[in-house]
């Protein structure tokens, strides 16, 4: 955590150099492509998998429910789950795996073939050229990407629940406007945006300390997405311990 | 030519844990120098242009451009003096993902304010001088070794430096296209009036570069001076690296101080 740290501060540091000079802090077309492929590339797998979830949680409390005549509490329990919960932490699982992965193999392949190094001897900081742009793309489509989770999982659960439970899905709509709280959706987008951060920090620093050729690339790779996907996890828990401990 | 050396490396110590790169080196690059470093592969020659660059910090001595001590600079400014030096890599380090244009441009869109007109003019008068016109739009993938060294050469020109920097400019290149990249660097710092420091361990290379050698073994300086110097040398290390016969005081010994990362 110590160095995730370090790279933040060092990264701000040099985009705040260029700003001082006058400067934009990154180039606009490195962040436009990094948000293209971090958001726009993201959408179908978040969408998915998102989707699919949101209708095995509602077909198996459905199912559970039904026994007690509660079943109409389906959209309820979704859109809790999913705005406070799952949409953050599925999105924040899936772009780890997709967008990590691929920030560490970029970097990590660019470092192995002295490129990073180029750009550094260049007087050009390779902290705010390389990671400050794909540090602000993920962190702030994150939570972007977090709402068509959310959405993407009440579509399929509305789907089952009209299927199964019989509850038409303008009901099923109705029961989530009044189920909709505004403090889920901050909490989850605020937690959405600091898991991106997260995963963004945790990718660029494995590509960036890459040693060891080809092989070391891989390995880095693997331990982006599986630290990543371990913080993105044990920061949720304790968020949620914080959380539940404010508001009681 | 001046008294003052535009980078001199004052006792310089570089450690790596317990193992000594580099141990006690005094060497002043004096302008318009062309200073060939020989020595061992792995015997710590491109980590003292790291050094120089401010990417390594010494152990112990003091790094100085001009009047400047490298390692003492903020990074901005360090970052300011970078861009004064030219740095061409063994293997190019072309950005992969650009193409030969905008691997060109980047410096120049970085670090100046020229206008897009005058940054055009500066790539095409850059790849004209290393030969490599007409190459704009292609990715370094569709780049031969010795091509892309010359783009990269071209790169390391286009903010006008006072000093380059080679590492191992001739590694892994036919003679005949060895002996072009070698032209290529006598011609250029003698037409743009800088000072070049170049490391490598093919002497024929060297011996054609060189207005000035030095060799580094074991991490301590144990000749400088003209290549003449150099052909002539008693020091039987000199003479069986310069001879490369198998028979003499080397060791297979190499102290793998290139590769530290």
């Amino acid at each position: 955590m110590g160095s995730i740290f370090w790279l933040l501060l060092n990264t701000l540091e040099e985009v705040g150099d260029n700003a001082r000079r006058g400067r934009l802090p990154f180039r606009l077309s490195m962040l436009f492509a990094q948000t293209d492929r971090t958001g726009v590339g993201s959408v179908p797998l978040v969408l998915m998998v998102s989707f699919f979830l949101g209708l095995t949680m509602a077909l198996l409390t459905g199912y559970q429910l039904e026994k007690f005549g509660t079943e109409r509490l389906v959209p309820t329990l979704i859109t809790i789950a999913f705005t406070r919960e799952l949409g953050p932490l599925l999105t924040g699982i899936v772009l780890a795996a997709r967008i990590g992965a691929a920030y560490t193999a970029e970097l990590g392949t660019m470092q192995v073939g002295e490129e990073v190094e180029a750009i550094e001897a260049m007087g050009i900081g390779p902290l705010r050229f390389l990671v400050a742009p794909r540090l602000v793309a993920i962190s702030f489509l994150m939570p972007c990407l977090s709402v068509v989770s959310c959405l993407a999982a009440l579509v399929g659960s509305s789907l089952i629940s009209w299927a199964t439970l019989n509850l038409v899905p303008a009901a099923y709509f109705d029961a989530v406007m009044t189920s909709l709280v505004i403090s889920d959706i901050v909490i989850g987008l605020f937690k959405a945006m600091f898991f991106g951060l997260l995963i963004g920090l945790i990718a660029c620093y494995q590509g960036l300390t890459v040693t060891g050729g080809a092989e070391g690339v891989g390995r880095a790779t693997t331990n982006s997405v599986v630290i990543a996907i371990t913080t993105v996890i044990g920061f949720d828990t304790l968020f949620n311990i914080m959380v539940t401990k404010i508001t009681g | 030519m001046s008294d003052t050396p535009l980078v001199h490396l004052e006792n310089v110590v570089l450690r790596y844990g317990d193992k000594t790169v580099l141990d006690g080196i005094d060497l002043k690059v004096m302008p318009k120098d062309r200073l060939v470093i020989v020595g061992q592969s792995g015997g710590g020659k491109s980590t003292m242009l790291r050094l120089i660059l401010g990417i390594l910090r010494p152990t112990a001595g003091r790094v100085r451009y001009r009047h400047v001590e490298v390692q003492r600079l903020r990074r901005s400014k360090l970052n300011l003096l970078r861009s004064r030096i030219g740095m061409v890599y063994q293997y190019s380090a072309l950005i992969s993902s650009m193409t030969v244009r905008e691997n060109l441009a980047l410096p120049v869109e970085e670090l100046s304010r020229k206008s897009k007109s005058e940054m055009e003019a500066l790539i095409e008068e850059n790849l004209a001088l290393v030969g490599m016109t007409g190459t704009e739009d292609k990715m370094p993938s569709e780049l031969s070794g010795g091509m892309r060294k010359r783009v990269s050469l071209a790169r390391a020109l286009m903010m006008r430096p006072e000093l380059i920097l080679f590492d191992e400019p001739s590694a892994g290149l036919d003679p005949v296209i060895s002996s072009v990249i070698d032209e290529l660097i006598i011609g250029l710092t003698q037409k743009t009036g800088a000072t070049s420091v170049i490391v490598t361990h093919e002497m024929d290379s060297a011996f054609r570069i060189a207005s000035r050698m030095t060799m580094l073994y074991q991490g301590k300086i144990i000749e400088d001076g003209t290549p003449d110097k150099f052909r002539n040398s008693t020091n039987p290390v000199v003479h069986q690296f310069v001879t490369g016969t198998t028979e003499g005081p080397i060791m297979e010994t190499p102290l793998n101080a290139d590769s530290p990362k």
